[in-house]
């Protein structure tokens, strides 16, 4: 074993991981990453990336199916399910391979093997080829989280899935039980569906994307209900039962019980942070439902060690932890800009059909908050660029402190919306008031002029409804 | 390396200043132009900027103290390396160019936590804090940003309207047991004047209350002087005249013919001055300035009117140094513009005579025969330090003011 003096460690190489390692070396600090698996971590090699490309994939064929709208004749049209998953990985891959670079030019230390703790500013590290001993000022741990298992169904790959198996599986399932409704399981009943999978989705509350704002859940549920998925919601799992050739969940409704029989179950009900085999327990770091617990800046009750990303818990969000990483490093090089993100400005976005984002309070948080609101809505049907697209489905919202002005919330849905939530990002980030939003000038013609419309309707301004 | 900062000499007559505010902690670093410190003199607030790139050491002068010109007020590190053999070197030289703290208007509204923003710089506010420091009656100068940069954000607004309120009304909440937004006595609001507003507000409490005021009044018939001006202004090229311009014309004529006006009181010295310098008092929108136009005495009336243009309009701009508005016995306020006939004017601390200057009016008259005749007469009112003259003396310069405007052509030969 050999023992180095770095500034920083950090294990973990996900958003929160690979981009403090690159803060921490533009800063000057001496760094090291260790990664047990693949750089990148679940986001760019089993989460939002992968995810993204399938997701597309599913697009273009939605696309192609209506290419008859658009006066735009075809033969007809068939897909490769290999070819999709294939493309996704190579994704995948590529990224992986980027961030790889990325260390190398910020001059990180990549140090692969799974880290132990092991006393005061001691890291250990045990890969293939060997032990190697770190010594770092400051521990940053970024080991992100995996997904929760049900009880007395763990994930196997074969009949019970978590996010995994759904991203790579041999063949297309011609059934497909989806348990949760929140962006994951959203997301692939949206991609199965597209494809022809008969999915079901099964959520335990009353509405699919609970987080949402309610209009927005509705709209969704409408739409995926449209789209051929059978929506269960308030449904509690009772079981999960392994067969010969399939998995029968069964479901306890107020209607009764029922179970369904499907080729797969995708679990999806949620992710616990990665906090087992760090050797946390010999240290003050507090570890509570399944995260370490930090103050805003990511440290944690023992000090020198840090906790940034999914593993210093909820919203579990790539953006989030990267911006994290960079709050935290910035603070440990006692930079006095170093300000973690603000929970109610990061946006929180679902990729199926169709797209939701949203950033702030939702309508029920606002009004829970006791406080007098105004709410703005404006549907694409309004806007020209949507009906001009072929995808004038879904909406935005808008919500606005009726005494101070302050805007609050903005909910989207529709087409290309996490591409356009940012600006209410920004928005919430620089305190904006209507005033600002108003006098904003959105390009016409483009599918950003709802937003402006919703924040007019607000104030009752509304032009183009 | 660390140098000295000294007390800089902002003016001729200048032997000590006050300290109003640093506007660095210790150990910040500042760049060339950045205000380290404000001063305030007998004319002004006024905002000492550094000359090179540095760090602030140390502080030896606190903000509320009064130290003589040159004395240490604290030390800073200019980055340079020590040559060998030197000891310490200074920085601030006596005579150092500052500039005047442009005091910012803020909505008279309260304010409450220290001074977090030097006055004059600019305020970096989210738009929802400064609508909220506008309900709440928070001056954004006495708030310290907790966002990016020091931004202020809405919660600190929100969080310096809590601060004050329990000071302004800590008595009753305990007595009353429950929580009061406001003092039950209409108490209005109140608000942090600036260090301009401040150093104003002092000088000119000083000044009407320990220089002995007297005042002199008359009219100057200024028919000739309208036709005059009227006149030049109609000929190409030259430079347009407004009543100012005859005014310091005339002033500066007179304190050229009788140089024991050009004179001022100090507590040890009567100080007579070599050249007729008058200021000419502009309002702005950050306050009343006085630049002084040099030696108004002297010059051709065109050269004259174009000195006292651009004193004027370096005020508005608020471009004005210390050194511009430093020196002279006399300054003019014309308030004719304004409707009135007669104004009774302060003098401008550290001078001696003031001039006050209405409103033209129409006024019948008698004349040798009794009739009435028509004339066009200005209001004067001379206000003096009785200390050094005295109303007889006063008169003679008052009417030397009155016989140039009367018969101008004197003004511009």
């Amino acid at each position: 074993m050999s023992a180095a003096p770095y500034d920083i460690v950090i294990v973990g190489g996900g958003p929160a991981g690979y981009v403090a390692a690159i803060r921490a070396a533009q800063l000057g600090l001496r760094t090291a990453l260790v990664e047990r698996e693949q750089l990148g971590g679940i986001c760019l090699n089993w989460g939002c990336i992968p995810t993204k490309a399938l997701l597309h994939a599913a697009e273009v064929w939605r696309q192609v199916q209506h290419a008859g709208e658009f006066g735009i004749r075809t033969g007809e049209p068939s897909f490769d399910f290999a070819s999709i998953i294939a493309r996704s990985r190579a994704v995948s891959g590529k990224l992986t391979q980027g961030v790889r670079h990325l260390m190398k030019k910020n001059k990180v230390e990549v140090v692969e093997g799974d880290a132990k703790l092991d006393g005061p500013g001691v890291v250990t590290v045990h890969g293939q080829s060997g032990g190697r001993r770190l010594a770092a000022s400051h521990i940053v741990l970024a080991t992100g989280a995996r997904p929760r298992d049900f009880p007395g169904a763990a994930a196997d790959g074969v009949h019970v899935w978590n996010y995994r198996h759904a991203l790579a599986p041999a063949r297309l399932p011609e059934s497909l039980v989806i348990v949760g409704a929140g962006a994951i399981g959203m997301e692939f009943a949206s991609f199965y569906a597209a494809l022809g999978t008969a999915v079901t989705l099964v959520e335990g509350r009353e509405r699919v994307l609970p987080s949402e704002d309610e209009e927005v859940s509705a709209f969704v549920d409408k739409a995926y209900r449209a789209q051929g998925i059978d929506v269960r919601t308030g449904a509690i799992i009772e079981g999960i039962v392994v067969g010969e050739n399939c998995v029968d969940v069964s479901l306890r409704t107020p209607g009764g019980v029922e179970t369904l029989r499907a080729q797969h179950v995708l679990v999806s009900i949620g992710i616990v942070g990665n906090t087992e085999g760090l050797g946390l327990e010999k240290t003050r770091v507090i570890v509570e439902s399944g995260h370490v617990v930090t103050d805003p800046l990511g440290r944690t009750a023992e000090p020198g060690i840090y906790a940034i990303g999914d593993v210093a818990g909820a919203p579990w969000l790539a953006h989030k932890a990267s911006h994290e990483a960079i709050a935290c490093i910035e603070r440990i090089a006692g930079l006095e800009q170093a300000h973690p993100p603000q929970i109610g400005a990061i946006p929180s976005c679902t990729y199926g059909h169709p797209q939701t984002a949203s950033v702030g309070l939702t309508e029920e948080a606002a009004r829970a908050d006791g406080r007098k609101i105004r709410v703005g809505r404006f549907p694409f049907q309004g806007n020209g660029k949507a009906l001009a697209i072929g995808e004038a489905q879904g909406f935005a919202k808008t919500l606005f402190d009726a005494d101070s002005g302050e805007f609050l919330g903005a909910h989207l849905v529709g087409p290309q919306v996490t591409e356009l939530i940012h600006s209410f990002g920004l928005a919430r980030v620089m305190e904006a008031t209507e005033a600002e939003l108003m006098q904003n000038v959105y390009p016409h013609p483009t599918l950003s002029e709802t937003l402006h419309e919703s924040v007019l309707a607000a104030f009752d301004r509304v032009i183009h409804i | 390396m660390r140098r000295e900062v000294l007390m800089p000499k902002l003016g001729l007559t200048m032997t000590e200043g006050a300290l109003a505010e640093w506007m660095l902690a210790p150990g910040a670093a500042f760049k060339a132009g950045d205000g380290l410190f404000v001063v305030e003199t007998d004319k002004v607030a006024n905002e000492v900027p550094a000359d090179h790139d540095g760090t602030l050491l140390e502080i030896v002068v606190q903000a509320g103290e009064t130290v003589e010109v040159g004395a240490v007020i604290g030390y800073l590190d200019d980055g340079a390396m020590a040559a060998e053999g030197t000891t310490t070197c200074r920085t601030a030289a006596p005579d150092v160019v500052v500039r005047t703290a442009a005091a910012s208007v803020e909505d008279p509204s309260a304010s409450l936590s220290g001074q977090a923003f030097p006055a004059g710089a600019r305020i970096v506010a989210t738009p929802l804090a400064r609508r909220r420091a506008g309900v709440l009656g928070v001056a954004l100068s006495g708030v310290a940003g907790s966002g990016p940069r020091g931004r202020i954000k809405a919660a600190d607004v929100q969080a310096a309207a809590d601060t004050a309120r329990p000071a302004a009304s800590g008595a009753m909440e305990s007595s009353a047991g429950a929580p009061l937004a406001r003092p039950a006595a209409a108490a209005g609001t109140r608000a942090k004047p600036t260090a301009m507003q401040s150093t104003i507000a002092r000088r000119l409490t000083q000044a009407k209350q320990q220089v002995p005021h007297f005042y002199l009044a008359a009219e100057a018939e200024v028919t000739r002087l309208d036709a005059l001006r009227l006149e030049l202004n109609a000929l190409p090229g030259y430079p347009r005249i407004t009543m100012t311009h005859l005014l310091a014309a005339a002033v500066g004529r007179a304190l050229q013919a009788l140089p024991e006006f050009n004179r001022v009181w100090t507590d040890d010295a009567i100080v007579s001055f070599d050249t007729c310098d008058v200021g000419v008092a502009v309002n702005t929108d950050r306050g009343l300035l006085v630049p002084v136009v040099r030696d108004a005495g002297r010059p051709s009336f065109r050269d004259l009117a174009k000195a006292t243009q651009a004193a004027v309009e370096k005020a508005r701009a608020g471009a004005l140094t210390g050194p511009d508005m430093a020196g002279g016995a006399i300054s003019i306020s014309n308030a004719g513009m304004f409707n009135v006939t007669y104004m009774t004017p302060i003098i401008n601390p550290g001078q001696s005579l003031i001039l006050g200057v209405g409103s033209v009016r129409e006024v019948f008259r008698p004349d040798a025969e009794g009739k009435p005749s028509l004339r066009r007469e200005l209001g004067l009112v001379l206000a003096g330090d009785h200390r050094i003259f005295d109303g007889v003396s006063g008169l003679r310069f008052l009417n030397a003011v009155v016989l140039g405007l009367e018969k101008p052509l004197g003004l511009v030969a």
